[in-house]
């Protein structure tokens, strides 16, 4: 695997959500290139590499998508079902990042195969913590699931 | 029915005086029937003259009537029948009925001598001889009195039950109905008797039924009618009611009847109906609720995120560029957002413990309470709090609910004695006569029992953020919990003394 490959795939609607996260990551020294897609379709054509991200075809998946649950066009919940319904990306750790704890949405990610669940915290310190956590276990602890980014 | 006292009477037979006419001339004529009508005691047998005298007597006679042979002999029949019957007649009515037809049958009241009546099986017959002369009478009557009372109170009972009683013969006739059966339907029972049953269903049923009686027939046993099918019977206005029939089978002599109670369910499907459409106007509230709060937890944190993150962003990344008021203010707009953002929180919590399903648990309220005590002197490990937690206090509750109404008690107990120097918090329980009294006491800041009735509003406060930090929203999710268990919820405190909240689970 290329050290310059994304490892991780942000899922974010909200422009000023995704800055945060990504001086979130910046913060915790995870120095990883992050690619960001603004909607549940756009983050589909980049995963199967179809439409507009044709060229990722060959390329490696992820370590990591960090989902967010309100999306245009295709809601995170929708995102996920794909994901794992998809023989490339079905073992894909997925990571919900959401506002929201309500049970239901809860419930329904994980239903669905999500990994984790992180409700994103007011405080931006905390959110910081929340971050540096949570890239620290799946990219550097957890083993990467074998599969076609294995290839 | 009076037990006959066979060995005294049952071969005594008296005879009719000398000279009483043709019809005693009859009986002492006829030796074997004489024995007979001596030897059957559970009818009265005797012979009357033409003008209705007692001319013979029986054992049989005797003990259903209380006669001896020397008391009646001669008098007339009459006195056998209730005074009313005699008023008007009935007596020499039949026997006019007799002689002209050569025999009355009726059941009716008679009298015995002590004055008590029977329900009686009277058959008169006309005696002639061979030229057609009439004789005189021979009269046959026979005790039903209990056959009566039996079929009395088989018919009141009919007549008390609560449902339209209706009894169908092999042909599906009605052959019995009880006054229900006239005011459910509107029919007069004359109506109804020897009518088909399908009378009282609308005409979309009448093909069927036939098929679906004989399908009883073969197979009865007590049973709902149609179990799950909604049925509907017809008034005599054409009108149709819903309603629930049960069958019990009635095997007798005339081949096998058939008991229907048929229920008016009017009144209970329109409750269901409402019940129902509560239920569903509740689920659609609920649903309402829980996307109104999925997207409040969503789209209103959201924002605060974005204030609370750049205001840290610049407070750490261009430090350099702002000078102390500056640095205040942003650690203000900061302390706002996340104060908000509890709120949002304590809010959201409220809403799911309205609408969330109580699932009671046999849970260990002690505890549930030192779980709590320890995370809390974990927050400020400095702090000392004399804790008096009663042992075994144990209750049937939603553990996860009642968590979060002692994590909310003894977290103000916790927060209001922050000022003591020597903090004493306490639960504990009083048994009451009818009820457990759960308690949460504590010596901490207290509060004007003036403002009691505000304590459990959301967002009221009584003290200043200033003093101890809050929302206001931690009172009335507990008072909610506690109503959610059907308990109640108190509190006496005195200012600066402290406070002692009362529930009951």
């Amino acid at each position: 695997m290329n050290e310059n490959e994304p490892k991780i795939l942000l899922v974010e609607d909200s422009p000023t959500d995704a800055e945060l996260t990504m001086l979130a990551l910046q913060k915790s020294n995870m120095a990883n290139p992050i690619d960001l897609v603004r909607d549940g379709a756009e983050a589909l054509e980049y995963l199967f590499g179809t439409g507009a991200y044709a060229w990722r075809a060959e390329r490696c998946l992820p370590q990591l998508v960090l989902l967010d649950l309100r999306l245009p066009k295709l809601d995170g919940i929708e995102v996920l079902q794909q994901i794992r319904a998809n023989p490339r990306t079905r073992r894909l750790p997925v990571v919900i990042m959401t506002s929201s704890n309500e049970e239901t949405d809860m419930a329904r990610c994980y239903d669905h195969g999500a990994n984790s669940y992180i409700r994103k915290p007011v405080d931006f310190e905390h959110f910081i913590a929340a971050v540096k956590q949570l890239s620290l276990y799946w990219l550097v602890l957890n083993e990467t699931p074998p599969g076609e980014q294995a290839a | 029915m009076q037990s006959p006292k066979k060995n005294e009477t049952a071969a005594t037979v008296t005879n009719p005086p000398v000279g009483a006419g043709a019809v005693a001339a009859l009986w002492l004529g006829n030796e074997p029937f004489r024995l007979l009508a001596a030897a059957i005691t559970d009818y009265a047998i005797f012979f009357l003259d033409c003008a209705g005298q007692v001319v013979t007597w029986s054992a049989g006679a005797e003990q259903l009537k209380g006669y001896r042979a020397d008391e009646i002999i001669g008098r007339h029949f009459a006195c056998f029948y209730p005074p009313e019957d005699v008023a008007q007649g009935k007596p020499d009515r039949e026997l006019q009925i007799a002689a002209a037809t050569g025999r009355y049958q009726d059941e009716g009241w008679r009298v015995r001598k002590d004055g008590s009546r029977f329900w009686a099986n009277v058959v008169i017959t006309a005696l002639r001889d061979a030229q057609d002369q009439l004789l005189g009478y021979g009269k046959v009557t026979r005790d039903m009195t209990a056959q009566q009372n039996a079929a009395e109170k088989f018919r009141n009972l009919l007549e008390a039950a609560p449902d339209a009683m209706v009894i169908i013969d092999p042909a599906g006739r009605m052959v019995l109905v009880n006054s229900q059966t006239e005011r459910l339907f509107g029919y007069g029972r004359a109506e109804l008797l020897g009518q088909p049953v399908e009378l009282l269903m609308p005409a979309r049923f009448h093909d069927r039924h036939p098929a679906q009686r004989a399908e009883y027939a073969a197979n009865p046993r007590v049973r709902p009618m149609g179990a799950n099918l909604e049925l509907f019977a017809r008034r005599k206005d054409g009108s149709e009611f819903p309603v629930e029939i049960s069958l019990s089978p009635l095997p007798t002599a005339d081949g096998l009847l058939v008991t229907s109670a048929i229920r008016d369910v009017t009144e209970r499907k329109r409750f269901e109906q409402t019940l129902q459409q509560a239920k569903t106007e509740a689920e659609a509230a609920n649903k309402e609720l829980e996307a109104f709060c999925s997207s409040v937890s969503h789209d209103l944190r959201a924002p605060l995120r974005t204030t609370d993150g750049f205001s840290q962003i610049l407070l750490e990344n261009h430090s350099h560029q702002l000078d102390p008021t500056a640095r205040d203010y942003l650690q203000r707009i900061r302390n706002a957002s996340q104060q908000m953002g509890r709120l949002i929180d304590d809010l959201l919590r409220l809403a799911r413990i309205t609408r969330c399903e109580l699932a009671r648990a046999d849970t260990d309220l002690s505890e549930l309470a030192r779980v709590i005590v320890t995370g809390l002197q974990a927050t400020q490990p400095g702090r000392v709090v004399d804790w008096r937690i009663s042992d075994g206090l144990l209750a049937r509750v939603d553990p996860q609910l009642v968590r979060i109404a002692l994590e909310n008690l003894l977290g103000n107990a916790w927060k209001f004695t922050a000022k003591r120097a020597q903090a004493v918090i306490e639960f504990g329980v009083q048994q009451q006569p009818t009820e457990r009294v759960f308690y949460v006491r504590d010596n901490g800041a207290g509060f004007d029992m003036a403002y009691v009735g505000k304590l459990f509003g959301a967002f009221q406060r009584l003290h200043s953020p200033r003093e101890f930090e809050g929302t206001g929203i931690g009172l009335a999710t507990v008072q909610r919990i506690i109503h959610r268990h059907g308990g109640r919820i108190w509190a006496e405190g005195v200012v600066a003394a402290g406070a002692t909240f009362y529930f009951t689970l």
